[in-house]
């Protein structure tokens, strides 16, 4: 097959340069809103799935299956925890790794309160054995916190609505009232810890007047045993042995799946509204399509007596929506990349970064280059429609 | 110019693929805008809805399961200067974070409810049959249809396990999104003494005075109890619980101004190729005595028109969905409803007059001002 010059499509689009600017910013802006969207549904899916450590599994209170805020058990079960399932943990030396936690959702202010406080989470933990078990978790800058101290996670500015600047290293926050000095900051790439302030247990205890309970006992087992054997331990010792103490055991990462689907119903009409948006460029692209190709009947013709076949042409329109379309990619891309990538969003009881990771690109450029694609089908289809002696008499 | 609708119709019917693909394009996209709008529109009516009540809750708690105040404090708080009534609320939610399916309990005493709900309607069920059964619920409008819960049904949501009886309606902001039971069931049966509450609604006696009452109830609570309370008029509360959503609201509002931007370059494309189109028939009507301000008219009366029937389908399919398809976002127990309200139709159809009109100036003004000559040319 024969086919047109590629600088004959080129040099098309810029017979119009008016309707090509319009049709490629449109396509731009919906290719934008594209990424926006789907770069906030990655950002918030994979913040879930790399909170929750698959070796990690957590006791909590039977009723708070949903809401680990909400949980609230005897800190006698760290004591048994680390007897029970001693033989089947990871250990660092001979210091099982099982971390005591409390975590509670409250209000977080600055000291001067030149802003109202905001929710964030706070979470108690053993800083001598946190770290054996939360090990997304390192330090960026300053220290483990002493005594009325407090480490904050680096996107905890976020969530509270402030700058870095407002929580800087030495700086102080008022929580419940009371003052707390930062340490240090902390980072935990890409999980819902990085919204966080962590401060010694037992201190928390005391500020939130819970001194017997704690909320979790996280214990990372080891990755080589039987993952279903080990639940079946946690299970037995949850419902059999301590039945009185109302527990529950639930592997981390299936939590914050479980938190996912609840946020399924806003994906789904997430996804349904860009399917509309992208429909709605689908139309624009069409249309600047059809006005290609209706003023180009007898052109088409006359292409087709000097023995250029359907097909060529047909393929010279496609190249000139796809390349609109791919012109507009790159635009909306680039300025996604340099606008949306890594922006904090805060969001109900956390903060994640919007993400535009290949995931994120490849179906944003998929789907601007199908809108140039599908847009020029129909109108492709048209113009074969009249015989070529009907297009070389058509006005 | 209603004379030449015709005309203009008849133009638009010579392009019909165009039409339809610009009329289509305008739609979804102001459906779209709409949608987004319409959260706006229940946000604002829940932050502008009557400010006569406050809300006492635990200090420095937001999340409902965290705020645990002893139901005596009901008696310490109706006892105080310009207070009016008070009504101890449990509040049980199936998920504190933001959801599109969040079930939220208010668990209260069953005698009280009437006297301080008077404006809510029955669609069925009665007050009676919600006193007479210790596990009775009265469930909102906005939530029965979107679990398609019936009167007389049993189910157990977040561990509560009720039994319908009766559905309500209510004008109150995000009030059709509760389900009312008894908050006996909701401390799972306990002696009264041993009951506690989530949160306090307080009606004072005079709404200016407010901040005032607010104040006074802290202070007393914080001079004779353990547990301290925050008080604020109920516009705040939801202000205070919603911060983290405001967020994401504020986002979804750049996405409605994007969506606004790609129907005016749509719009505009349209009409710069009908004007490219008829550069003749523009020069002829000029030669039988159009002037140059009747095409200006002609073609931006065609780029409202085209795009006020999208505007039109836009706003008729997005008040259908949030009808037959009620939603509400929610998060810590407080609910957004996604209003179709009358002020989103006419903020829809006076949007898609003015997109029409910015998308069309430029064009028209250009087919307006082309010389005779040159056109016939």
């Amino acid at each position: 097959m024969k086919l047109l010059p590629w600088d004959y499509g080129v040099r098309n689009l810029l017979r119009r340069p008016v309707r090509t600017l319009l049709t490629a910013l449109g396509l731009t802006l919906v290719v934008f809103l594209l990424f926006l969207v789907v770069g906030f549904v990655r950002g918030l899916e994979k913040s879930l799935q790399q909170s929750g450590d698959p070796e990690v599994v957590m006791i909590h209170n039977v009723n708070s299956a949903e809401n680990l805020e909400n949980s609230s058990i005897s800190d006698e079960v760290t004591t048994l925890a680390r007897t029970e399932f001693s033989a089947h943990l990871i250990k660092y030396g001979t210091t099982p790794a099982v971390s005591p936690e409390l975590t509670i959702a409250s209000r977080v202010g600055l000291p001067d309160e030149k802003q109202g406080a905001q929710l964030a989470v706070l979470r108690g933990v053993d800083f001598q054995k946190v770290f054996l078990v939360r090990r997304q978790v390192f330090l960026l800058e300053g220290a483990l916190p002493q005594p009325g101290e407090v480490l904050i996670g680096r996107l905890a500015a976020t969530k509270l609505g402030l700058s870095m600047h407002d929580l800087e290293v030495g700086g102080s926050i008022l929580i419940e009232g009371r003052s707390w000095k930062i340490s240090g900051r902390f980072a935990a790439p890409g999980t819902l810890l990085e919204a966080e302030l962590w401060m010694p247990l037992d201190e928390l205890k005391v500020a939130m007047k819970r001194p017997n309970d704690i909320s979790i006992v996280a214990m990372r087992f080891d990755a080589m045993g039987d993952r279903h054997k080990q639940m079946g331990y946690v299970d037995y010792f949850c419902r059999n042995r301590r039945p009185d103490l109302e527990l529950m055991g639930s592997q981390e990462a299936e939590y914050y799946a479980s938190l996912q689907k609840h946020y399924g119903p806003m994906r789904t009409m997430t996804w349904l509204l860009l399917g509309l948006v992208a429909l709605a460029g689908a139309c624009g692209a069409m249309n600047t399509m059809y006005a290609a190709v209706a003023g180009r009947v007898r052109e088409f013709a006359a292409l087709q007596s000097i023995g250029f076949s359907r097909r060529a042409i047909g393929a010279s329109l496609l190249q000139e929506s796809v390349i609109l379309a791919a012109l507009a990619t790159l635009a909306a891309t680039a300025l996604a990349l340099f606008l949306l990538q890594g922006v904090a969003v805060r969001f109900t009881m956390g903060a994640f970064s919007l993400q535009l990771d290949r995931t994120a690109i490849l179906i944003g450029c998929s789907v601007g280059l199908g809108l140039g694609l599908f847009g020029a089908i129909p109108p492709a289809w048209r113009a074969f429609r009249l015989s070529i002696v009907d297009a070389l008499k058509a006005v | 110019m209603l004379k030449f609708i015709p005309y203009i119709l008849k133009n638009l019917q010579g392009h019909r693929v165009r039409s339809f693909m610009t009329i289509l394009g305008t739609a979804l996209l102001m459906l779209l805008f709409l949608f987004v709008f319409s959260i706006q529109s229940g946000l604002h009516q829940l932050l502008q809805s009557q400010d006569d009540r406050l809300i006492v809750f635990q200090s420095y708690r937001f999340c409902p399961s965290s705020s645990q105040l002893p139901i005596f404090y009901e008696e310490v708080i109706r006892g105080m200067a310009g207070v009016k009534d008070v009504l101890p609320v449990k509040v049980v939610v199936n998920n504190c974070r933001a959801s599109l399916d969040t079930v939220v309990f208010h668990g209260v005493p069953a005698r009280s409810l009437s006297k301080v709900r008077p404006h809510v309607r029955f669609l069925s069920g009665d007050w009676a049959a919600f006193a007479s059964r210790t596990d009775a619920a009265l469930v909102g409008r906005r939530i029965a249809d979107r679990r398609g819960i019936k009167t007389g049904q049993s189910f157990t949501i977040a561990g509560v396990n009720v039994t319908v009886a009766g559905i309500f309606t209510s004008e109150a902001a995000g009030e059709e999104n509760v389900i009312y039971t008894h908050i006996e069931l909701l401390n799972n049966n306990q002696h009264h003494q041993d009951l506690h509450a989530t949160l306090y609604e307080v009606s004072v006696t005079d709404p200016l005075q407010v901040e005032k009452v607010a104040a006074a109830i802290d202070a007393k609570i914080k001079d004779r109890f353990e547990i301290t309370t925050e008080t604020k008029p109920q516009k705040a509360h939801f202000q205070n619980v919603l911060a983290d959503l405001l967020d994401l609201i504020g986002m979804t509002r750049w996405l409605g101004f994007v969506c606004i931007g790609v129907v005016v370059v749509l719009v505009a494309n349209s009409v710069i190729m009908a004007a490219q189109d008829r550069v003749k028939e523009h020069a002829v009507l000029q030669t039988i005595g159009f002037s140059n301000w009747r095409i200006v008219w002609l073609m931006l009366t065609e780029s409202m028109l085209i795009s006020l029937i999208g505007g039109i389908l836009g706003t008729l399919a997005c008040v259908a969905w949030l009808t037959w398809q009620p939603l509400s976002i929610s998060t810590e127990g407080v609910s957004i409803d996604f209003i179709a309200s009358p002020q989103l139709i006419v903020w829809g159809l006076g949007l898609s007059v003015l997109i029409g009109l910015v998308a069309g100036l430029v064009p028209a003004w250009q087919a307006g001002r082309a010389e005779i000559v040159n056109s016939l040319r």
